[in-house]
């Protein structure tokens, strides 16, 4: 028997609001178009789409990281100061952030803790070390790294290429393999992966691991384009990337989430902040601005979906 | 019966703290066989499903598949791996995930190049054979789908096999969600077993369908096996008779004093706490006099505690005039009831502060005050009423949120199965605080799952489909009429 294809299109609200706040930025700077213009305007959306993903990771189990922007600032700093002087030295710091995710992982999972208290707890740690890698702004962030993202390729500009990759590759990991698949399904019912004898554990650790290999890459993009180091340089991701998993058709429940929602809404978050500028609104109101159209979104969001009642109890 | 023992169960007993759920129960599951098991609610049925599939441990008895003791510890990966698979009302699948990726979690062994479309060979076989025109496609999300497909997949996902086979399906009430056609379906499939080289254990409320797809009934009844019966020679009176078989009474409280008004006759002159704001298309209409007490009754889940919640929401109720203010006693007092942080003193005067208030504070004496009261007057086991809620056992907990409810001055008091898990010395205590609150004047709308309670009723109502089937008046009331309403 032919069976239907079935077409996610979990995307499409994210892509409204993407295209909603970028036709007002061409309609001011019709410059933008441009393959500079592209290229500036999207920069700042790859660190942030990745940190976007770390959280995204966190989510998916129904767990979240608030230590992620001091994680990305406290990378900004390793790479910025003890990569240049030490490379093994830097990388081992790196390799250890990775093991205290997946510690952290099996212990949210075997002491039963809120995963947000204890990252909380760990947002101190990773700007307490950062302050003592780097007490104040600096740092010489090495060639390498300022080239992986500012290379020139011809036609597409570098930021889009990276988001293209990103919003496809995740979707694959977690669409498309065995480990996605079981880290979705952990969280929309742990009790079925727990029956069908896989190991909860296991599955934690490793989302986990991804949400510190994500934060990693988002605070060595930051240094590259901002080629500096800074203990405080990206304290406001936490809650920037949690905004843009939930623009992008996330949920708080867990088990629901949408990678190319997630990139969309992470490139909808950068953008108001480049709309605000463009409309001469001072930094002062920026934040507030911001905040007011995340609110705005998730009101469509939510007139828009329906939840079901049930019908007797 | 046509060869060998598939499952069996030998004296199999399991306690829960104070009650015990299963007694000494023994049972054999055969090759190509549909057995039936039937019993009213909390008769143990749940409980033998969850051991049988490794949910938890009985207490002693053994289980044995093919003659085998089941290997220590025993649980419900190990259970899946010996080809002992149940279908629960509750759903076990993922409902983010699309049908072939719950199977996928179902089969941990789908895996490598093509298990896509493996999985989905897989579950739409038997989907096909089960349901035909079942509608369902492997990438739908589960989510997505009404509770009626969901619970086919549910089905289906039982009978699957990919590597190793299935010996014996638990189905416990499959057919919640399902409409006379698949069940209809579903009962088929289960005939045709006989020639296969499985067994089958049937668990309904609907006795129709045990009787129509089973060779064997058991009936349960108190965690204890009350009968056996042929299918062939069983009738539903014959069940009926078996599940409602009398236990000795052991009440302290005399008869007479149960029913100070029984047959209860609202006179013209009685005033109505809620009546119907209109003319109802329904026969039964839902009414509640004052000083009357109300009982809901039918089967659990049936609809009993959404009408306990739309009459909480008295201000806003579009079908029933109640006077008002209501109060709640809950029966989930773990998740609804107690504050688990604050004293005994606190969770207690919680809905009065408006007596314990001195000008806009409030004053820790007036509180104390009326907690002693209570703790005299129905014996709170406390030693001191400051003491945390969670210092108390279980049953006096449930004192204190009786407490809280009778302390307010509402005249409707709405109890969602409030004994449930107390014990029987307390359960007389509480009976009689409501008779007596009753004698004062007070109403009570009150879902109980124990028939026992029921005697205490002026009135009865029978839940089906969340619909109010029948009215019974006190004096009618007896478990075989509100057996046969019920089913």
């Amino acid at each position: 028997m032919q069976r239907k294809r079935i077409i996610p299109t979990d995307f499409l609200l994210p892509l409204v609001s993407v295209v909603v706040v970028f036709i007002p930025i061409v309609l001011l700077k019709p410059r933008v178009l441009q393959y500079e213009g592209l290229n500036l305007l999207f920069n700042m959306a790859v660190p942030v789409t990745l940190a976007t993903i770390a959280q995204l990771f966190a989510m998916t189990i129904g767990e979240i990281d608030f230590s992620l922007g001091n994680l990305v600032s406290l990378v900004t700093c390793i790479v910025g100061t003890i990569i240049p002087s030490n490379f093994t030295l830097g990388i081992s710091f790196l390799m250890g952030i990775l093991l205290i995710y997946v510690l952290i992982g099996a212990f949210l999972y075997l002491k039963k803790l809120p995963s947000i208290i204890v990252t909380i707890g760990m947002s101190f740690v990773w700007t307490g070390i950062a302050v003592t890698i780097q007490p104040h702004p600096g740092g010489n962030v090495p060639q390498f790294v300022q080239q992986i993202v500012s290379y020139r390729p011809p036609w597409i500009p570098l930021p889009l290429i990276y988001l293209g990759v990103l919003a496809l590759g995740i979707y694959v990991i977690l669409n498309k393999t065995n480990f996605g698949i079981l880290v979705r399904g952990l969280g929309g019912n742990q009790k079925a992966i727990h029956q069908s004898g896989h190991s909860i554990l296991k599955i934690q650790m490793g989302a986990f691991l991804l949400v510190g290999v994500f934060g990693i890459l988002s605070g060595t993009a930051l240094a590259g384009i901002t080629t500096s180091a800074d203990a405080n340089l990206a304290r406001n991701y936490t809650l920037l990337a949690v905004a843009s998993v939930i623009l992008g058709g996330g949920s708080f429940a867990g088990g629901k989430v949408s990678p190319i929602g997630a990139v969309l809404g992470a490139c909808t978050m950068t953008l108001v902040g480049t709309l605000l500028t463009f409309l001469k609104i001072s930094p002062d109101w920026q934040i507030g601005a911001q905040g007011v159209i995340i609110l705005m979104v998730l009101l469509v969001n939510s007139l828009i979906k329906h939840p079901r009642k049930v019908p007797y109890v | 019966m046509n060869g060998n023992v598939l499952a069996e169960v030998r004296n199999l007993s399991k306690r829960f703290f104070h009650s015990e759920a299963l007694k000494n129960i023994n049972l054999e599951i055969f090759q190509g066989e549909t057995v039936g098991i039937v019993g009213h609610n909390g008769a143990g049925k749940s409980t033998l499903v969850n051991i049988l599939i490794g949910t938890f441990p009985p207490t002693s008895g053994e289980i044995l598949v093919e003659g085998t003791p089941v290997p220590e510890p025993y649980s419900v990966h190990i259970a899946n791996a010996l080809g002992i698979r149940a279908v629960f009302q509750e759903l076990s699948l993922c409902p983010n995930l699309t049908v072939i990726e719950n199977m996928k979690i179902f089969h941990p062994s789908l895996r490598g190049r093509g298990w896509r479309r493996r999985a989905e060979e897989t579950i739409m076989e038997v989907l096909d054979i089960l349901f035909p025109k079942h509608g369902i496609e492997p990438n739908m999300v589960i989510e997505e789908l009404p509770l009626g497909q969901r619970q086919m997949i549910e089905i289906a996902k039982a009978f699957t096999v990919v590597d190793q086979p299935i010996k014996l399906v638990i189905l416990d009430e499959p057919t919640s969600a399902l409409d006379t056609q698949r069940t209809g379906q579903l009962i088929h499939y289960l005939i045709t077993i006989k020639s296969k080289e499985i067994g089958c254990i049937y668990i309904s409320h609907l006795l129709d369908e045990v009787l129509g797809c089973t060779q064997r009934i058991i009936i349960l009844k108190d965690g204890k096996k009350v009968g056996t019966l042929d299918t062939k020679e069983a009738t539903r009176d014959k069940i009926i008779e078996l599940m409602g078989e009398a236990k000795p009474q052991t009440e302290e409280i005399p008869q007479e004093e149960k029913k100070v008004h029984a047959g209860y006759a609202p006179s013209g002159e009685a005033r109505l706490i809620v009546e119907p704001l209109r003319a109802m298309q329904e026969k039964v209409t839902f009414r509640v006099h004052k000083g009357e007490i109300v009982g809901l009754a039918g089967l659990a889940g049936h609809g009993q505690t959404r009408l306990l919640l739309d009459l909480f929401d008295f201000k806003r109720n579009e079908e029933y005039r109640i006077q008002g203010p209501v109060t709640f006693i809950p029966g989930d007092r773990q998740t609804e009831g107690v504050f688990p942080l604050w004293s005994i003193v606190k969770n207690m005067t919680v809905q009065v502060y408006e007596k314990v208030k001195r000008l806009l504070l409030i004053d820790p004496r007036k509180e104390e005050r009326i907690a002693e009261r209570w703790k005299l007057g129905i014996d709170i086991k406390a030693s001191t009423m400051n003491d945390t809620i969670l210092s108390l056992s279980g049953g006096n907990q449930q004192k204190v949120l009786f407490a809280r409810c009778l302390e307010s001055s509402a005249p409707l008091v709405l109890m969602d199965d409030p004994t449930r898990g107390v014990d029987v010395g307390t359960k007389e205590q509480i009976y009689k605080l409501i008779l007596k609150e009753k004698e004062k004047g007070r109403s009570f709308v009150w879902y109980t799952t124990e028939m026992d309670e029921l005697q205490y009723c002026d009135r009865i109502y029978v839940f089906k489909s969340g619909k109010i089937i029948a009215e019974l008046s006190g004096s009618e009331v007896s478990e075989e009429v509100i057996l046969k309403s019920s089913f």
